[in-house]
This record gives structure tokens, sequence and C-alpha cells, in this order.
């Protein structure tokens, strides 16, 4: 057996009232008399000399049933609004993001907007049906429209907070649809008030006071009092890129001046330490010169105690920069070594094909150059194929009829990928090409340049080695004569060995998708902050997580020891201004907090108190025989 | 409980009264009364014709030296006189003490002395829900003991029925006479019928309303739960000041319509409070109300 309400259950201290009239019991002293008749007579007098004399002799009775519609008026809920059967439908959006999580007087805003939520249920009349929404970056329909109280509060205990920023444009997107399917009377918004988006969103669906739902706005939550880290970044600096300098800004949304200690972790290890002092709701840009980081997690932390917690840290991976360590094997191609020269980054080791031993290791370079030449065994690294005669890695070169290699004789370039990192900045329109190999690709290699029959560029990643294959001779194109072609190897060179994304800070948001390229894998196993295991299946050699709840590092492995990672942080100065919105805007119109939720105000707990009083007055009237 | 109902020298003061009548009744036994029958009285009623076997000691004889006619002298007749107590020995009549009881027993004991000491018939009577007769009228002194065994003996049982008593009453004793009824008259039912009745049946109705003080002035105070102690049935009150003087009222209005109703009906109605000295009630107030004479 279970309780709806089981608050219910203090009324059994009423007992104790009971028991209490029953010792205040009236005792009566008793007396034998000779006659009661001169009593009744009298009381025959009495009654026939009073007005509403009916009504009086039914006192008792009159109260007992007073007694009785009062207990049954308090069962039946009446309350203030008229509209008990009104079949109102009503949306309940709360607010889950990042900035829902600050604490006001010890109580987190969500837990408050969870209070608020349920409240505005346990007002609702039987005949109402809610629906309730959570956003933050994304918007949950956690509970459809449903008039079951007890499931809808269910489901709102059970609502968490995330680390994401707020997003209601999305969400009032969602219950534009839901406005299509089904009445809704009412949308009660409870937030702190990041209005993001909502203008924006009334001008685009045209929504007008007239045409939407009335919206009543929460407010939750009262003060500015943070301190949050809203910019963070890892640079390379000097000739060589061999420093590295952290870059962070710091906000103070209060309202006063903060004092608070930045520290730089590099993994565990403690690294910097600066205390700075922030004036009332201003920028502080903090710069981490000369740091002696080591490839790994970067931590920063701000020691400040402020109601929101989770910006105080942000977290990057880095990478020291290093030059690219480049192998080139060809007989001789001048515009190709010279366009390598000219990258700083780059060092180069030039090879002839005939020094060019199998055998040894070349895995130490970053990327292997093989100009119209390939070996039979394919190193363990980064390759560029040019021109090649042999097809490494499940790439088979066609053959025609004769057994020659088929050619496309002056390709014409019909598309490339601009996109692609390795064609940034490239302009391959009008570039000759005096023939190109024909090729079968497995699926991970990507077609970049396209020629009517033939490909003329391929990249691909497989097992974290990428493959760059240019299917002509460079020497018998114009493309080394262009000024895109430096560019193009040095796009090339960084694609390859993975410079840039290494090198220095890389992370996404919070409620960012990641979507990342895996070769040869079924499942990829995400590990997130919170130490969640979630298994993502692999579609197209994509994995696609959109899961990025927390602030912090998020460790993939896969199949075959595939192991990488990626890291969220919230970094946004919209959540971690947590200072409640005056309004919220919505259809021209500005929405101001409601102090009280106006829901329907019960009013059983007076009937129970006048029925008490009632019964009170019965005991009285029967003990005490007041008309005399 | 037994009471010595009368004191000896009382007894003696008694012997100077005796009852009276508003009416004259026909009795049965030469008695020191006057009757409706003509007797040998001292007191001259009429003159009849002489016939054969009268006494000739009655014969007027101036009559008959004047007028030559054999007249017989014809003189009141004193007969005797029934007196019928009838005791109320309801429960109430012992409520709240037994003190209203034995007033009445003592009034009953008292009459029935006078009576009998004026050769007179006594009868005694009890009733509650029924009637008891239990001293059946008869004559003479010794019968005192007898009236006086049975009043002293009777006890208190039932409730109060008046008019039922009376019916009943006036069915059993054919012979008019005097009725003493004795009672608190606290019977919701009335009395009026029974009452009329034995008017009807030419009884001489007279009536004693006893009462004790505290029935009349009502001196409880508080919550009470008042229960009938002859029907047992119970109210709750909290007697107030002002319950007080409306009971007060009550039982004012109670007398006053028995008073009422007594002298519109010719009944002699005699209010008997229990703390009314006894020897003054049967001295001094039967007097003044023409129960008993000198």
């Amino acid at each position: 057996m279970n309780f709806i309400n089981p608050a219910a259950f203090w009324a059994l201290l009423t007992i104790g009232i009971i028991v209490l009239l029953y010792f205040l019991k009236l005792k009566r002293q008793k007396k034998v008399i000779s006659n009661l008749f001169l009593f009744n007579r009298m009381l025959v007098d009495q009654k026939a000399n009073r007005p509403f004399q009916k009504l009086r002799r039914n006192l008792l009775l009159l109260i007992q049933i007073l007694f009785l519609l009062l207990s049954i008026m308090g069962l039946s809920r009446p309350t203030f609004i008229k509209n008990i059967f009104s079949n109102y439908n009503y949306i309940i959006l709360i607010d889950s993001s990042a900035s829902m999580m600050a604490t006001d007087d010890g109580e987190s805003r969500f837990e408050r907007a969870k209070e608020r939520a349920t409240e505005i249920i346990s007002n609702f009349a039987e005949s109402d049906m809610a629906m309730i929404i959570s956003a933050d970056t994304k918007t949950y329909i956690r509970a459809p429209l449903s008039r079951d109280k007890r499931a809808l509060k269910k489901n709102i205990d059970t609502l968490e907070p995330t680390e994401t920023p707020t997003n209601l444009y999305d969400a009032f997107t969602v219950i534009m649809s839901a406005l299509k399917q089904k009445k809704i009377d009412k949308i009660y918004v409870i937030s702190d008030g990041a209005n993001v988006g909502l203008e924006q969103l009334a001008e685009e669906r045209n929504i007008t006071k007239d045409n939407f739902p009335e919206v009543e706005f929460i407010s939750i939550g009262k003060g500015s009092d943070n301190v949050g880290i809203v910019d963070l970044d890892i640079n390379a600096t000097g000739n060589n890129r061999e420093n590295l300098q952290v870059f962070a800004r710091i906000v103070n949304f209060s309202n006063e001046p903060k004092t608070t200690d930045v520290e730089l972790y590099n993994g565990d290890d403690l690294i910097d330490i600066k205390e700075i002092t922030i004036p009332a709701q201003e920028n502080y840009p903090v710069i981490f010169d000369d740091a002696r980081l080591e490839q790994g997690l970067i931590t920063m932390k701000l020691s400040i105690d402020d109601k929101l917690e989770v910006d105080n840290t942000a977290y990057a991976y880095m990478k020291k920069p290093e030059s690219i360590q480049v192998l080139m094997v060809t007989k001789k191609n001048m515009f190709l070594e010279n366009a390598l020269r000219v990258n700083p980054v780059v060092s180069l080791t030039k090879m002839n094909p005939f020094s060019y031993d199998e055998k040894s290791d070349y895995s130490s370079y970053d990327v292997i150059i093989f100009d119209s030449f390939f070996p039979n065994v394919t190193p363990k690294t980064n390759i560029l194929l040019i021109n090649s005669e042999a097809a490494p890695l499940n790439i088979l070169k066609r053959v025609s009829a004769d057994g020659k290699t088929a050619r496309e004789e002056l390709p014409n370039i019909i598309d490339y990928d601009k996109t692609h990192p390795i064609m940034k900045y490239i302009n391959f329109e009008n570039t000759v090409i005096a023939k190109s190999t024909y090729f079968s690709t497995p699926g991970w290699m990507q077609k970049i340049v396209e020629a009517e029959d033939s490909t003329l560029i391929y990249a691909g990643e497989k097992l974290g080695r990428r493959v760059i294959l240019i299917s002509f001779d460079l020497t018998e194109s114009d493309f080394i004569l262009k000024s895109s072609f430096p560019m193009f190897i040095y796009n090339s060179m960084i694609w390859l060995s993975d410079h840039f994304d290494k090198k220095s800070s890389s992370y996404s948001r919070t409620g960012d998708s990641i979507r990342r390229k895996v070769y040869e894998q079924d499942i990829i196993e995400v590990t997130t902050p919170e130490s969640d295991v979630i298994e993502v299946k692999v579609f197209n050699d994509e994995f696609f997580f959109d899961n990025t709840k927390w602030v912090g590092l998020y460790t993939t492995k896969g199949a075959d020891g595939f192991e990488d990672f990626f890291i969220a942080n919230l970094l946004s100065e919209k959540e971690s201004d947590i200072t409640p919105s005056p309004f919220i805007k919505i259809g021209g119109k500005k929405i101001k907090p409601t102090s009280k939720i106006s829901v329907r105000k019960e009013l059983w707990k007076y009937f129970v108190i006048f029925a008490i009083i009632f019964i009170i007055i019965e005991w009285w009237v029967y003990h005490r025989k007041v008309f005399y | 409980m037994k009471h010595k109902i009368l004191d000896p020298g009382f007894i003696k003061r008694l012997e100077r009264l005796s009852l009276l009548s508003k009416k004259i009744f026909a009795g049965k036994v030469q008695s020191l009364r006057r009757s409706t029958h003509k007797g040998n009285s001292a007191e001259f009623a009429d003159y009849r014709s002489y016939e054969l076997g009268d006494d000739l000691r009655y014969i007027d004889w101036n009559i008959y030296a004047r007028l030559e006619k054999l007249l017989i002298k014809l003189f009141v007749a004193e007969e005797e006189l029934s007196l019928y107590i009838i005791i109320d020995n309801s429960k109430s009549m012992c409520c709240p003490d037994d003190e209203k009881f034995i007033y009445a027993k003592k009034i009953a004991a008292a009459l029935s002395y006078i009576s009998l000491a004026n050769l007179d018939r006594v009868g005694i009577s009890a009733f509650s829900n029924k009637l008891d007769v239990h001293v059946m009228p008869s004559r003479g002194r010794k019968h005192f003991f007898t009236c006086v065994h049975y009043i002293e003996s009777m006890e208190e049982d039932g409730g109060t029925s008046i008019n039922k008593a009376l019916f009943e009453f006036a069915k059993i004793m054919k012979r008019p006479g005097v009725v003493l009824l004795i009672s608190d008259f606290f019977d919701p039912e009335g009395y009026e019928s029974g009452l009329s009745f034995l008017q009807y049946k030419k009884f001489d109705v007279n009536i004693v309303q006893v009462f004790n003080p505290i029935e009349r002035d009502m001196t409880l105070q508080g919550d009470l739960r008042l229960t009938d102690v002859e029907t047992n049935e119970f109210i709750d009150v909290t007697v107030t000041e002002k319950l007080t003087k409306m009971y007060h009222d009550e039982f004012g209005a109670l007398s006053s319509e028995l008073e009422a109703f007594c002298m519109k009906r010719g009944i002699t109605h005699l209010s008997a409070p229990t703390d009314y000295h006894f020897e003054d009630l049967i001295l001094k107030y039967f007097k003044v109300k023409k129960m008993v004479k000198s």
C-alpha cells in the first residue's frame, strides 16, 4: 500500500485534540430531583417564546450538518480561482543550465526551481494537465502532458542541472511544436532569467501575445556574487613557437571587488599561482608567461568561494609545440623542397629513394613524403604520397585492360572540398595537370579534389595515422607554380602531424556535440568527468557524442587499444553572470517575474479549521445546554 | 422507615377539632353530624302523620291537643361522615428527602384522628401509578390505630398518576364523602379530570399540596445532570441565576394553576410547604381554610 500524501499522517496529531476533549468533557454533578416536568414545561415556554425555534430545536443537528458540509467542502478542495473544471494544459519549463547550480542562502537555484514546479503542480485542479520540459543547451521533454500529479512530481524530483549554457530558444521551439498538437493555456518559465534568443524566436515565428499562451515567469535566485573564468587559451609564442602562454579572462559579476587566487595546474602539479583583485563588474585578463608546461591536462582554478562553482575551473589539453619532423623521399623535387623549407615548423630531412631502407624505423618522423616512390612496407607514421606507383593501406591502383596503370589525361577539376583543413586558403581552379592515376580507395579516404573521372587528392585517417594521396606528378602540373602550393604543403604538414590540434589548447564547450572520425571501430566508450561510462555507436567511421553536460576531461576508448579524449568547458560569460534577469521578453511583451505563483490557492485547510471549530461548538452545545 | 407521626400532646389538641364538610351527606349510622336523613337529634326538622309502629315519644302532643291530629316530630338526623384520605406515595414524595412524605403522613394522621374522634368514618388510600385502597372506611377510635399503622408503614414507590388514581377511587368508593387528596401534584398528565370526576361523583374534594421549599426555590447550582426520580429521565443543565428564576416562576405557575382550578371548581386547596409549622397548619391554617372547626 502506498500513500499519495503521507504528510497527511501529521493529522494524526489531532487525536490529541480528541483526547483533550475527552479529558475536558464536562463532569456534571448528578442530582436526582422529584420532577423534570417543570423543566420540560419551562423548555416548552422558552422555545415558544424564542424566534427560529425550529432551528434551535435542531441546533445540534444543524451544527453537525455544518461540520459535515465543511468536511465535504474541504475534501472537494475548493480554490479561489473559478476555473476548477477548466481542463487547463500547462507547460512547466525548468531552466537546468549551469547558472541554476548557483546557491542562494545555501540552497541551489535548481532545487528552488524544482520546489516551485512541485508547488505549481500541487495547486493544479484534478482536470489540469502539465508537461515538464527542462532546458539547458538542449531541451528535454521530461514528461508529456499528464494529469498524474504524482508522476509529474516524481519526474521533477529526478531532474538534475547540467554545467551547460542556457538555450531557451530551442526550448521555446519545442514548445511551439507542442502548441500545434495540443491546446496549451499557460507556460510557466522557471529560470534565473537567461533570455537567450527569445526575442529572435518571437520575430522568427511571429509570436504575439494573442497567438501565444500566457507566459508566467518565475524568477529564481538573487544576487550576482560570482567570479568566473570566461575565456581560456594557450598559445605558442616565439619564432619557433617553443614557448607557451596561457591566457584567461576572468570576470567579476558581483557589485564589489573580489580577490582570488588563480591556480594553474599541469596534470596534478601546481605550476603557477597568481593573486588578482577584480573590480566590481569588470573583466580581468590573466596571462601566465613562460609556463613550464608539459604535454597533458592543463587546469585553471579560482580559489574564490562564490555562488557558482562550476565556472571556477577550466581545462585544456596541451602539447608542447615542436617542429614537425618531415622525411622527404624523392629523387628530386625542388618545388616541393622549397615549399617545405619555407615552413618554419618543418624540420626537413631529404632522402633519395635508393637510400630508403625499408627495415629501418622511421616512426620518429611526424610525416614521410613519398614522391613518385613507395616502399613495400608501409612505415608507421603519417604519409604524404605523391604520384605513387605502389598502393599502401588498401589503396588500390586501378589497372587498365592492357595491364598498365589506368590514368586520366588532362583531368578536368570539377570539385574540391574547401572545408578540409588541407584546403584552407587553396584555390585549385584553372590548375592544369598532365595526367592522374585512378585509385580505388577504402572508405576512410576522403576525396578532396575531384576530376571528372579520377580523384586528384585524397586525405584520410586510420588508427591515428593520417594519409594524403596526390594522384598526379607535381612536376607535370602547374600547381607547383601557383601561390597556393606552399600553402597546400603547409596545410598538409600541419594536418598530417595533427600539429595544431595538439600543439596548444583544445577544448569544446559544454553542451556542444562532439563529432570525431574513428576508423575500424564499432563502439566507443566515453568516460565523462562524472566517471559515467557511455557507449556510443560508430556510424560511417564517425562517432557523435552530445552528452557533454559536465565540465572536464572526457576519455574515449575503443578496440585495438584506441584511446583519445576531449575536453568540455563552460566558458560562458552569459552563464557565469548569475544576476537574475528582471524580465523575459516574448511576443513584444516584457514579462516580469511573479513574486507569487498565481496558481489555485486551495481552501481546504480553512474548511478543515472551520469544521474543527464547529465540532468543538457542537461539543460545547451538547454538554452545556446553552439554550438555558 | 416508620416514624412517630403524632405526639400525644398534639393528639389531645386535635380532639377539640372536627371535620367540616361543605356538603351534607346521607350516612348510614347515626353520628354527631347532620344528615340528609331525618333523625332524632335535638334539631327539629319537620312533622309527619303518625303511622303504626312509630315511637310514641316523638308524637307532638301539643299539636294533637290543638288540632287533634297525631303528628310525629321529625328531627335532623346526626350521622357519621366518611373521610377518604388519599396520599400520594410516588417516589417524588421522598425527593430530595422524605420530609415531604412525612409531612403528608402527619396531615393524614391528624385528619384521621379528628374525623374518628367525631365518630366519622375514615378510609385511607395511597396512590402512585395505581391506587391502593388499604384502609376501608371505618369508625371508632380503635380504627385510628389501623390508620396510623398503615400511614406509618406506607412507603414510596412508582410514578405519579393522579387522574388514574382518582378515577379508580371513584369507582371503588360508591358512597360519597369528604376526599382529602395529599400530593405534590408533580404529574405531567395533570389532575383536572380526576378531581372533576370526584366532584361529579358527589365527593367533597379537598386537596393539600405538599412541597419542600427546596423544590420551590431551586437551590441547586452549576453544571448538573438532573434525573427524574420517578422516570429516571435526565437532562443536562447548567443552572444559572436566570434559570433559577425561571424555575421559580414555573413552580409558582404550577401552584397558581392548581389554586385557580380549585377555586373555580369549589375545591378547597391547601398549600403545605414542609417548613410550615405542622401544628399551625392543622390548628390554624386548616381552620382558616374551613377544613376543620373547633
